[in-house]
C-alpha cells in the first residue's frame, strides 16, 4: 500500500503548490490592481489612519486632522469656516470619499506622494504615524471672508451666488465662493450615519450645495459679454472700418432694435432710451440696442471667434478643480446672433470665466492661468514645491485692453456700476442682468477688477434665483456691492500692496 | 552493531544482533514545542504593541499557561505515546497558538461589532485549546491500540452519517449560522458535527476498505486500458456520492461534501492501487456539483462569486472581493500583525475568513510559513501511514492526512478564490470549539498510530526455546513437553 501512499503525497504537496501559487497571484502580481478597487474601503480607512496634511490659507490651517485618541480612527479632520472655504477644501469623507483639494491634492496630503517617501520611511522607523504634506492656497481670508459674508447676506438662504477673485497678474485665485454652501464637518463626522443623513439632506436640497457655483455651474452672462462683443468690434473694426470706443456705431437704433427675420425686439433695460450710439457710452449705458446691432454688423463667426479667444468653448482650466466650459452657442440665426452679443439666448459664462475675461482686460490682454494652489509643503513644513504663473491666452491686443480698460472705467464713473464708485480708488467694471426662460429670476452679474492703473483684482460676482423679480435684479444693486467688499478686503490686506 | 561483531573471533553461536535503537525524539519534540511557544508569544507582544504601544496586559499569564499547558502535553506523550512522531504535536500546537493571536487581535473589531463574546472569542477559544490537549490525552490514555478502532467500524459510520445528516434534516432555525447549514445548535451550544463526523468517517472507511479492499481491486475488467469496477462493487462510491450531493444541496456546504467524498475516493484509491477510482469519483463530483449548481441558486451565487469576484461587491460577493483585497494589502511581507484591517471581511473574520488575517499581516512570506507548517502535519501523517505495519493503520493514518489536507486545501483556497467559496474553518487556526476539539483528536489518534509505527517489535523468541517450551525447530531437544507428559 506504501506505493499509492506516495503518490497521494505528492498530490497533497501539489494542493499546498497551488495554494502558494495563488498567494502569488493575489498578493503580488494583483495586488495593486485590487487595491484600487473603489469599493476596497482600505483606502478610505487608511487615510483616518494618517496625520493627514492641512489645507492652509496663508498661515491659517482651513482643514486639519485633529488626534482622537482612538487607535480605530486615530485622527479627525476638522474644518474652520467649514462652509466659508468647502469650495476650496472640499470635504474628506469615509463614507463619500473626497472633494476639491482634499481629493486633488489627496497624494500629498495623504503621505502618498512619493516626494514624501523618505520622510514618512523616517516616521516609520521612528514608531511614528505616517504623515501627509500640507497645501497653501492662494486664497486672501478678508476677501474670501469679504465675498462669503456678502453673498449670503444678499441671498439670506435663498438662490445661489458665487464670487471668483483673480490676481490678474498672475492668476492667482484670491477668493472662491459658492452659495449654498454645505459644512464639510459634517461629511467628515466619525459617525457614517451623520454622514448619510447630512449627505442626503444636500443631495434632497434643489439649490445643489455641493455643486461649486463659481467654478463648475454656468449662467447666461447677460451684459458682461459686451466685454467681448467689444472686444471684437475694436480688434476687427465694423463693416470694414476700423472703431475706437468713442465711435459711433453708425445705423444703431436707440430705443427698440428689429430683429431682422422675426417680429422680436430687443429693447432696453426697463424699456429706456439709449443716449447715443458712441460705442463707450453704448457701454456705459449698458445699451442693448446698440451692441444688439454691433453684434448683427459684426456676424456670428466674428463673435464667436471673439468669445472662443476668451476661453468659450474650450476646455477650462483646472485650478486643480476642473471648471466647467463656457459656451458660445453656433449656428446662430440673425435674431440669435443679435441676442448672443449681449450675452443673451444660449451663451453661458462660469463666474470664474467672468473674472478671466476681467483679467484680460486688466493685464494687457493677457489672462494668466487661475491656480488655487501656492505652495506644497512637507511632512515638517517644508516648501517644496511653488507656483509659478503661466500665460493662459492673450485673447486681445493690448491696445484694445487699454480701450477696453478706459470704456470699463467709464461704466464705474459715468454709467451703472455706480455701487463702485467712492473706493478710493480708480475701478473698472461692467455690470450683467441676465433673463432666464420662464418661472426663473435674472441673474445679476459684476465683472470688476481694480487699481484700474494698477490692477491687483479681477473680480466677478453671480447672485441668481434671490427671489427678486427680474427688473430689480441688477448687477450694479445685488452684485456690486459684493464685488465691492471684495476689491476692499483685497486692497486693504498690506500684503496685497 | 552486527557489523561490530567479529567473525574471526571463532565463536560458534554468534550472540543474535541487537535490534537497532529507535531513537524516540522527545527531546526533539520538547525544542520544537519550545519554538512553538516563543513564536506565538513573539506574536502576541507584536499585537499588543501594534495595537496598544504596550505588552498585552496578560501576557506573563498567558505565557506561562501556554507553556504549562504544552509541558504537561508533552510529559504526557512522553509517558503514553514514546514513539510517537515529535513533529505532530509541536506543529498542532504552534498553528493553534497563531490562531489564537490572530483571533485576540480581531477581537476589538468583533467585539464592538457584536460578532464575538463580550468577553472575546480568544479566551473561548483558548478554554477549547486546553480542552483540547486535555482531549489529545485522554485518547492517548484510553485507546492504547488504533486497531481496536476496526472493531468499531459500522457504529463509527453510523454516528459519522447521522452527524453529518443532521444539520441538512433539522429545522434551518437549529442549523443555520449566516446561511451555512452546518451546525447543530442546542441549549445555547453551536457545534458542527462534520468535524467530529470526520474522524469517525475515516475510520469506518478505513476498516470497511480493508475488509473489501481484495474485490474492489481484483474483480474488475480491463477496458481501453483502465480498470472498470463491476457494477455491484460502484455500490459503496454511489452511496457516498449520493451522501455527498445531498450535503451540497441541503447544507449548502461544498467543502464538507467535497471533503469527504474527496477522503473517500482518495482512500478507494489508496486500498485498491487502481487509478481508475480516482478517475470515475472525481467526474462523478464534478458532473454531480455541476448539475447541482445549475439546479440550485444558492449554490449557484457561490459558483458566480468565484468567476466574478468583483461583479457584485456590496452583496453576494462582498466577502469573495473583501478577502482579496485582505491578501492584496498584505503583499510580500505584510502590514504587521496588528496593522492591517483583515476585519473588514465582515461575519466569521476569524473563522472561515482567518487566513485573510495571516495573508494581510503576515502576507506572502507568513502564508508559505502557515502552509509549510500545514504541509508538513500532513507530511508527518502520511508518513506514520507508510511505517505503520497494519494495513488498517496505514488506511487510517493515511486518510486523516489526506482529511486534513483537503480541509486545508477547501477552506484557503475558498478564501483565495482557487476554488468556489466553502464553510470550513481553518484547521487549528480558525474559532470554533468543536473544529478545535475534533483536530486535537485527529492529533492524537496520528500521535497513537505514529507511536505504533515506531515502537520497536517486541524482541523475537531465541532460537532455543527456554526450558518447558516446545520448541519447532529442535523437537528432539527436549523430549516431549510437559503438556503432552500429563
Amino acid at each position: 500500500m506504501n506505493r499509492p501512499i506516495k503518490k497521494v503525497a505528492i498530490f497533497c504537496f501539489a494542493l499546498f503548490a497551488a495554494l502558494f501559487l495563488e498567494g502569488n497571484w493575489i498578493q503580488v502580481v494583483k495586488a495593486s490592481s485590487y487595491s484600487s478597487h473603489a469599493d476596497n474601503l482600505r483606502n478610505t480607512i487608511y487615510n483616518y489612519d494618517v496625520q493627514r496634511g492641512s489645507i492652509m490659507v496663508g498661515s491659517t490651517q482651513v482643514a486639519y486632522s485633529k488626534a482622537t485618541g482612538s487607535s480605530t480612527m486615530k485622527y479627525q479632520r476638522v474644518y474652520s469656516n467649514g462652509s466659508v472655504y468647502a469650495p476650496v477644501t472640499g470635504y474628506f469623507s469615509s463614507e463619500f470619499g473626497t472633494a476639491n483639494l482634499e481629493n486633488y491634492e489627496n497624494s500629498l496630503l495623504s503621505g502618498k506622494d512619493t516626494r514624501l517617501a523618505t520622510q514618512n520611511f523616517l516616521r516609520k522607523a521612528e514608531g511614528k504615524d505616517q504623515a501627509g504634506g500640507s497645501v497653501v492656497t492662494t486664497i486672501d481670508a478678508a476677501a474670501q471672508q469679504a465675498a462669503y459674508q456678502g453673498l449670503s447676506s444678499t441671498l439670506s438662504n435663498v438662490g445661489q451666488g458665487a464670487v471668483a477673485a483673480i490676481d490678474p497678474k498672475t492668476g492667482a485665485i484670491l477668493a472662491l465662493v459658492s452659495l449654498p454652501s454645505y459644512d464639510p464637518n459634517q461629511l467628515a463626522s466619525s459617525s457614517g450615519t451623520v454622514q448619510s443623513e447630512y449627505a442626503k439632506q444636500l443631495n434632497d436640497n434643489p439649490l445643489q450645495p455641493k455643486l461649486d457655483q463659481a467654478l463648475q455651474a454656468t449662467y447666461p452672462p447677460g451684459s458682461t459679454f459686451k466685454i467681448i462683443t467689444s472686444a471684437a468690434a475694436l480688434t476687427n473694426g465694423v463693416n470694414g472700418s476700423s472703431i475706437t470706443p468713442s465711435s459711433q456705431i453708425t445705423g444703431a437704433p436707440l430705443d427698440q432694435l428689429a430683429l431682422p427675420g422675426s417680429t422680436a425686439t430687443i429693447q432696453n433695460s426697463g424699456g429706456e432710451t439709449c443716449n447715443d450710439a458712441v460705442l463707450q457710452d453704448a457701454f456705459a449705458q449698458s445699451c442693448n440696442t446698440v451692441f444688439g446691432y454691433l453684434g448683427l454688423q459684426l456676424g456670428a463667426s466674428t463673435l464667436q471667434n471673439e468669445a472662443e479667444a476668451f476661453g468659450f468653448n474650450k476646455t477650462a482650466p483646472a485650478v486643480p478643480m476642473q471648471a466647467t466650459t463656457s459656451v458660445f452657442p453656433s449656428n446662430l440665426s440673425q435674431p440669435q446672433v443679435a441676442q448672443s452679443a449681449i450675452g443673451q439666448f444660449d451663451v453661458r459664462m462660469t463666474p470664474l470665466e467672468g473674472a478671466m475675461m476681467a483679467s484680460a482686460v486688466a493685464n494687457g490682454g493677457v489672462i494668466e492661468a487661475p491656480y488655487l494652489i501656492a505652495k506644497e509643503l512637507d511632512t515638517k513644513g517644508n516648501v517644496i514645491a511653488s507656483a509659478s504663473p503661466t500665460q493662459l491666452s492673450q485673447p486681445i491686443s493690448s491696445t484694445v485692453a487699454s480701450e477696453l480698460s478706459t470704456m470699463m472705467q467709464g461704466v464705474v464713473t459715468n454709467g451703472t456700476a455706480t455701487s463702485l464708485q467712492n473706493l478710493g480708488v480708480s475701478v473698472a467694471a461692467k455690470t450683467g442682468t441676465a433673463q432666464r426662460g420662464a418661472g426663473q429670476n435674472s441673474v445679476a452679474w459684476m465683472v470688476a477688477y481694480a487699481p484700474a492703473n494698477d490692477p491687483k483684482v479681477a473680480v466677478a460676482v453671480m447672485v441668481a434665483d434671490n427671489g427678486v423679480t427680474s427688473d430689480e435684479a441688477f448687477g450694479n444693486t445685488l452684485a456690486g456691492p459684493i464685488a465691492a467688499s471684495v476689491i476692499k478686503a483685497v486692497l486693504d490686506n498690506p500684503a496685497a500692496n | 552493531m552486527s557489523m561490530a561483531a567479529n567473525p574471526s573471533a571463532g565463536e560458534a553461536y554468534a550472540s543474535p544482533p541487537a535490534e537497532p535503537e529507535i531513537p524516540k525524539r522527545r527531546n526533539a519534540e520538547l525544542m520544537l514545542l519550545v519554538v512553538a511557544l516563543v513564536v506565538g508569544m513573539f506574536a502576541y507582544a507584536n499585537v499588543g504593541f501594534a495595537m496598544n504601544n504596550k505588552l498585552p496586559g496578560n501576557f506573563w499569564t498567558v505565557g506561562i499557561g501556554f507553556a504549562v499547558v504544552l509541558l504537561v502535553a508533552h510529559l504526557a506523550v512522553r509517558w503514553l505515546a514514546p514513539y510517537a512522531d515529535p513533529l505532530i504535536l509541536p506543529l498542532a500546537a504552534g498553528i493553534n497558538g497563531l490562531g489564537l493571536v490572530l483571533i485576540s487581535r480581531l477581537d476589538p473589531y468583533n467585539i464592538a461589532h457584536g460578532l464575538a463574546p463580550s468577553s472575546g472569542a480568544a479566551k473561548q477559544q483558548a478554554i477549547f485549546s486546553v480542552l483540547g490537549v486535555l482531549v489529545l490525552i485522554a485518547v492517548l490514555f484510553f485507546l492504547r491500540d488504533h486497531k481496536v478502532l476496526q472493531r468499531y467500524a459500522y457504529i463509527s459510520a453510523l454516528v459519522g452519517l447521522i452527524m453529518i445528516a443532521l444539520p441538512a434534516v433539522l429545522p434551518a432555525s437549529m442549523s443555520e449560522v449566516n446561511g451555512a447549514r452546518s451546525w447543530v445548535k442546542f441549549a445555547g451550544l453551536s457545534i458542527q458535527p462534520a468535524e467530529f463526523a470526520k474522524l469517525l468517517m475515516v475510520s469506518f472507511f478505513a476498516a470497511y476498505l480493508h475488509a473489501k479492499r481484495d474485490t474492489l481491486a481484483l474483480a474488475s475488467r480491463k477496458v481501453l486500458g483502465i480498470w472498470i469496477p463491476r457494477g455491484r462493487d460502484m455500490g459503496p462510491l454511489i452511496v457516498s456520492w449520493a451522501f455527498a450531493m445531498l450535503v451540497l444541496v441541503r447544507e449548502t456546504d461544498l467543502g464538507v461534501s467535497l471533503m469527504f467524498f474527496g477522503a473517500f475516493v482518495i482512500m478507494l484509491y489508496l486500498a485498491t492501487e487502481r487509478a481508475s477510482w480516482l478517475i470515475f469519483g472525481v467526474l462523478m463530483f464534478i458532473g454531480g456539483a455541476v448539475l447541482v449548481g445549475l439546479t440550485f441558486s444558492h449554490v449557484q451565487v457561490r459558483f458566480e462569486s468565484w468567476l466574478n469576484p468583483f461583479g457584485d461587491v456590496t452583496n453576494t460577493s462582498r466577502q469573495t472581493a473583501q478577502s482579496l483585497y485582505a491578501f492584496a494589502n498584505g503583499g510580500l511581507f505584510g502590514t504587521g500583525l496588528g496593522q492591517g484591517y483583515p476585519y473588514l471581511v465582515g461575519f466569521a473574520n476569524n473563522a472561515d475568513y482567518i487566513m485573510d488575517t495571516v495573508g494581510e499581516e503576515l502576507g506572502l512570506v507568513g502564508l508559505a510559513a502557515l502552509l509549510i507548517a500545514y504541509g508538513l502535519f500532513v507530511a508527518r501523517g502520511l508518513k506514520t501511514a507508510l511505517l505503520v505495519r497494519d494495513p488498517y493503520g496505514k488506511l487510517f493514518a493515511a486518510g486523516l492526512a489526506v482529511t486534513f489536507a483537503l480541509q486545508v486545501f477547501i477552506t484557503a483556497g475558498g478564501v483565495m478564490r482557487v476554488i468556489p467559496l466553502t464553510g470550513l474553518p481553518m484547521p487549528f487556526l480558525a474559532y470554533g470549539g468543536s473544529a478545535l476539539l475534533a483536530n486535537w483528536i485527529l492529533a492524537a489518534l496520528l500521535l497513537r498510530i505514529s507511536d505504533s509505527a515506531r515502537r520497536p517489535l517486541p524482541p523475537a523468541l531465541p532460537l532455543s526455546a527456554p526450558p518447558g517450551f516446545y520448541d519447532p525447530h529442535n523437537p528432539g531437544n527436549d523430549g516431549p513437553n510437559q503438556a503432552v507428559r500429563v
